[in-house]
């Protein structure tokens, strides 16, 4: 603005009001007094610094700070100046014959205490223009989704984490020579509170106190950061162009990752992060709210005020996926009991089944190909619950809707679920003669069948028994489990039992193909496609990696692991039709990497053939050589000889001669 | 394979060679008789009597003349088809160790511990018309007449000299396991290398000398002939005694690179140990590997001698309790990938 009056000339025209008028003249004023008092120094060359923090002094006793300075280097043995300016407010300038003796100078005085009182700050010339100097803006440089996901096709890059505390190194496992290999070696990072991948791999995800930041792509750099204060959860939206992040009190922002911005902020308190569900196309985010469901349009996150539902205590939300349903459930005190599916297309609402006993609690799971929704509902007479049922409605037929169900007599403690292939297992204790809960755990396993003709069937797969083991984690492809105990300060820590779903007589059973032990098992994880299973140890720094069957493939005690996750994989990374066309043809798709698995399951073997080969290269090029020369020199040979070996006229077959004798009788 | 055996003497057997058409073969041994069979039947034709224990023998290529060399110090000729005697060469000599016809039998290669010194092993070169005709003339000859001599050089003690390729070179094998190359008309020493720790008992050139085979106390081992350097070498514990190289190895149409090594535990300690390694060992050299072993049950003592058909189709050995066997290989030998 005060360029302005330079520029525009307001001589010509009449200041109006007379507050302008004398506001001006004060200006004119103020400037020249207080600028009068204070002395200007002179700091222009690069033989001087700048001294700030001095006592401040008046014109009398500025002789005696010059002493009292001098006397101060002397003490610290630092370079005398030659030359001082001093002023009143505690500033001086100090002059030196050398450039280099400058520099010194000021980093030997800088931060240094002359007084109790007083600190001293030094400054040369050249870092003072670097302080006034602003950053260079450098445009971001977005990596393309091909680099992103390049670890895809590499079937080398389906790595592993393991991490000592602050070095990263990304591994693959090398299954049929049982050991771990490197592919990016000891990667320092920064301090950080804790660590996750995203959904789809394609982001390491590190949270610290006042932002989180985002590494990824061939050599795990860092490629967005994002501030928000201890923020503490997120949520990735399906193909990760967006991201919410929740701070654990009430504060949520809605981010663009690849611009870098926010979009929107949404304060809820009494919330968590289950609340916000993103639409498997990208194009909706729905989010529970006290009234009812909230729905935002991407990409800028308007709310849709239209497609808003208002109903009373909702507890849980999904999108139905491949289909245009949101399935809510709503309950609580005073509030009628409700599950049904919304259609946005055609504005109907789909009704579950009619429920008129007391409820506890309902938990809804939604199959990721949208055929089928299940629902766990808790039944509670006077305060206590008494059964579980589980049911499973087919989406296919919605008019009237298809369950299929079945109840246990008891209070569930655990369900867990494999959504892909449809597999359920819900854990209880067991209870003793006097009613009393027990140590022990029984699992019942159930899976989801579809039939052409009766439908969709809840199938018993049967129950465990008797076992230690309080968590079952299935794997991705629902024909292998794993039940395991972490928990700390219990004896049945580090049980480990591997389990296998398999079709005898079309029927499906259940058997338990290994039960062993890992001393002080914090952490167990399947891998994304369910061939591998890893535990790992805390205490003890141990790692062990195991096939689907239960079968020990690596071992390792020494390294110092802290941390260890597998990297994420989508669940399709071919379309439909060329994953059929891999089923159909697999023979000949495998035929390609016999020779590379014989070559390194046969090592041994394939090692000699190679020296032998290079043996006989080397022997027959010396053997040719040879040839060369005694072919050369047949003519010499002959004169030599006096035959020619290779004339067939020179020879003259054997005959035998049999001599007969008649014997006079 | 099915091999049969001929016997002509007692004593051990020293040498066998087969005559460059390959339908008879000669077996020398130590009572001084050198017996000579057909191959295809082993039907003793006739006997030629040596003077002393035969060490060595040697055939022209018409199969005319027949050479030896005994450990009385002689060297006799035979003409073969009659068994007639021509004459020998005695003086000077205590014993003679080597003989050998150069490529076309021009010339002889002698080598023999003279009678003046039991230091230096000697070796000798004459031309062969030259004696025919002076053995025509005189019935024996006391004197040697000299026409090419070889000084042997400092603290080399021969034990074969052979003739290298077109007669260029002459290479010499020592009793402290030296090899040393000669160039032939000129003299000089071109080559000479410690190759093993012991005596070197026998070394054999491949049919278009292209390699050199040695054996001796550590096992067998393979040089280059122009350069005396070792491509590939064989370890045994039992000391070898003969080498022999198969025609094959080098040929274009059916290639076989194979080597036969043999030997044992000398026979004056056959009672004392169990392991006495009599075995024949058949060996890949191109892939430095064995490939086969043959042993007989009924083998008293070590082998002595070995000698390759000329169209390599079987050998003939020559053992302690003079036996000499003849094998014939049969159709694995041609058709398994093990004998590539």
């Amino acid at each position: 603005m005060s360029q302005l009056q330079d520029l525009i000339d307001f001589s010509k025209e009449e200041l109006q009001s007379e507050y302008i008028k004398k506001a001006c003249e004060e200006i004119e004023k103020a400037n020249k007094d207080a600028l009068a008092d204070q002395p200007k120094l002179n700091f222009n060359s690069n033989l001087s610094i700048l001294l700030i923090g001095l006592p401040k002094v008046n014109n009398e006793l500025k002789p005696k700070l010059i002493t009292a300075l001098k006397g101060f280097l002397k003490k610290n043995n630092y370079i005398q100046f030659v030359d001082i300016d001093l002023n009143n407010i505690g500033q001086a300038v100090l002059s030196y014959d050398n450039e280099d003796q400058a520099q010194q100078a000021a980093e030997q005085i800088n931060n240094q205490n002359f007084d109790a009182k007083h600190q001293l700050l030094a400054f040369t010339q050249k870092s003072i223009y670097t302080i006034n100097k602003t950053t260079e803006y450098v445009p971001i440089t977005l990596k393309s989704r091909q680099e992103l996901l390049a670890f895809h096709k590499d079937p080398r890059a389906a790595v592993t984490i393991i991490q000592e505390k602050s070095k990263l190194s990304l591994k693959w496992l090398n299954s049929l020579e049982k050991k771990l290999e490197d592919n990016i070696n000891e990667k320092k990072l920064p301090a950080y509170d804790k660590l996750q991948w995203s959904p789809l791999g394609q982001y390491l995800v590190l949270f610290t106190e006042n932002e989180f930041s985002l590494y990824g792509a061939q050599d795990m750099e860092l490629l967005h950061k994002f501030e928000h204060k201890r923020v503490s959860e997120l949520l990735f939206s399906p193909d990760e162009l967006y991201v919410i992040s929740y701070d654990g009190l009430q504060q949520f922002i809605i981010w663009n990752i690849r611009e870098e911005r926010q979009l929107r902020q949404i304060v809820e308190e009494e919330t968590s992060i289950n609340s916000f569900k993103f639409r498997k196309d990208n194009k909706l985010l729905a989010f529970q709210a006290k009234d009812g469901i909230q729905i935002y349009e991407a990409p800028e996150f308007y709310q849709k005020t239209p497609l808003n539902l208002k109903v009373a205590g909702v507890k849980q939300i999904e999108w139905v996926p491949q289909t245009n349903y949101l399935a809510v459930v709503c309950y609580g005190k005073d509030i009628k009991t409700q599950i049904f599916l919304h259609d946005y297309s055609k504005n109907i609402v789909v009704k579950w089944r009619n429920i008129a006993f007391e409820i506890d609690s309902i938990q809804i799971f939604v199959h990721t190909y949208g055929k089928w929704v299940a629902t766990l509902i808790k039944k509670k007479q006077k305060n206590k619950v008494f059964a579980t049922t589980l049911q499973v409605g087919n989406l296919n037929k919605t008019d009237p809707f298809e369950i299929d169900e079945h109840t246990i007599n008891d209070d569930v403690e655990n369900i867990f679920t494999e959504l892909n292939t449809g597999k359920f297992a819900l854990s209880y204790r067991e209870k003793d003669k006097q009613q009393k809960p027990t140590q022990q755990f029984t699992f019942h396993l159930y899976s989801v069948q579809e039939d052409a003709k009766k439908g969709i069937k809840l199938c018993q797969l049967g129950e465990q028994k008797g076992k230690d083991t309080n968590e079952l984690l299935w794997a991705s492809n629902g024909n292998y489990f794993a039940m395991v105990n972490k928990t700390k300060n219990s004896p049945d820590q580090g049980k480990v039992e591997f389990g296998q779903i398999s079709k005898k007589n079309e029927q499906l059973v259940t058997e338990i193909t290994k039960s062993t032990n890992h001393f002080y098992m914090s952490h167990a994880q399947w891998d994304p496609t369910g061939i591998h299973f890893i535990t790992m140890s805390d205490l003890w720094h141990s790692v062990n990696i195991w096939s689907s069957i239960g079968e020990q493939l690596v071992k390792d005690t020494i390294t110092k692991v802290s941390d260890i996750h597998w990297r994420n994989k989508p669940i399709h990374i071919l379309p439909y039709k060329e994953e059929q066309e891999l089923q159909n043809n697999s023979k000949s798709f495998t035929k390609k990497y016999e020779n590379e698995d014989d070559k390194i399951l046969n090592k041994a073997k394939h090692e000699k053939e190679q020296k032998k080969r290079e043996m006989s290269n080397q022997f027959t090029q010396y053997l040719n050589e040879k040839r060369k020369i005694y072919d050369d020199k047949n003519d010499i040979r002959k004169k030599m000889q006096g035959w020619d070996e290779e004339d067939p006229n020179s020879y003259v077959f054997y005959k035998k001669v049999i001599k007969e004798e008649v014997v006079n009788s | 394979m099915r091999p049969f055996h001929v016997r002509g003497t007692d004593r051990a057997i020293m040498t066998v060679k087969i005559n460059y058409d390959g339908d008879l073969f000669f077996t020398a041994s130590q009572d001084g008789g050198i017996n000579c069979w057909l191959t295809e039947t082993g039907e003793r034709l006739g006997n030629y009597k040596a003077s002393g224990a035969v060490k060595t023998l040697d055939l022209t290529d018409n199969s005319e003349l027949l050479v030896s060399g005994s450990l009385e110090g002689s060297v006799d000729f035979f003409q073969i088809n009659g068994g007639k005697s021509l004459g020998k060469l005695t003086a000077d000599m205590r014993k003679a160790k080597w003989v050998e016809f150069s490529f076309g039998d021009e010339n002889l290669i002698i080598v023999y511990q003279p009678m003046t010194s039991t230091i230096n092993y000697e070796t000798r070169i004459l031309k062969v018309q030259e004696i025919l005709d002076k053995i025509k003339l005189r019935q024996t000859q006391d004197v040697l007449e000299i026409t090419d001599t070889l000084i042997t050089p400092e603290k080399f003690k021969t034990t074969q000299a052979s003739w290298g390729y077109l007669n260029q070179t002459i290479v010499m094998a020592s009793t402290e396991g030296e090899l040393l190359l000669l160039s032939y008309p000129q003299k000089q020493e071109i080559k000479r290398v410690q190759v093993h720790d012991g005596e070197i008992k026998q070394f054999t050139f491949a049919k278009d000398f292209s390699i050199l085979a040695t054996a001796a106390n550590d096992g067998c081992k393979i040089f280059d002939p122009a350069t005396l350097q070792l491509l590939r070498q064989f370890k045994y514990e039992v000391p070898m005694n003969a080498v022999a190289i198969s025609p094959l190895f080098n040929s274009e149409q059916k290639p076989k690179p194979h080597l036969i090594v043999a030997g044992g535990i000398p026979a004056r300690e056959t009672a004392r140990t169990k392991f006495q390694g009599f075995d024949i060992h058949i060996c890949n050299v191109i892939y430095e590997e064995e490939v086969g072993k043959l042993l007989n049950p009924n083998q008293i003592g070590p082998i002595n001698a070995l000698a390759f058909f000329p169209d390599g189709k079987g050998f003939i050995t020559g053992e302690e309790g003079g036996y000499s066997r003849v094998y014939k290989f049969d159709q694995t030998y041609w058709e398994n990938d093990l004998f590539k």
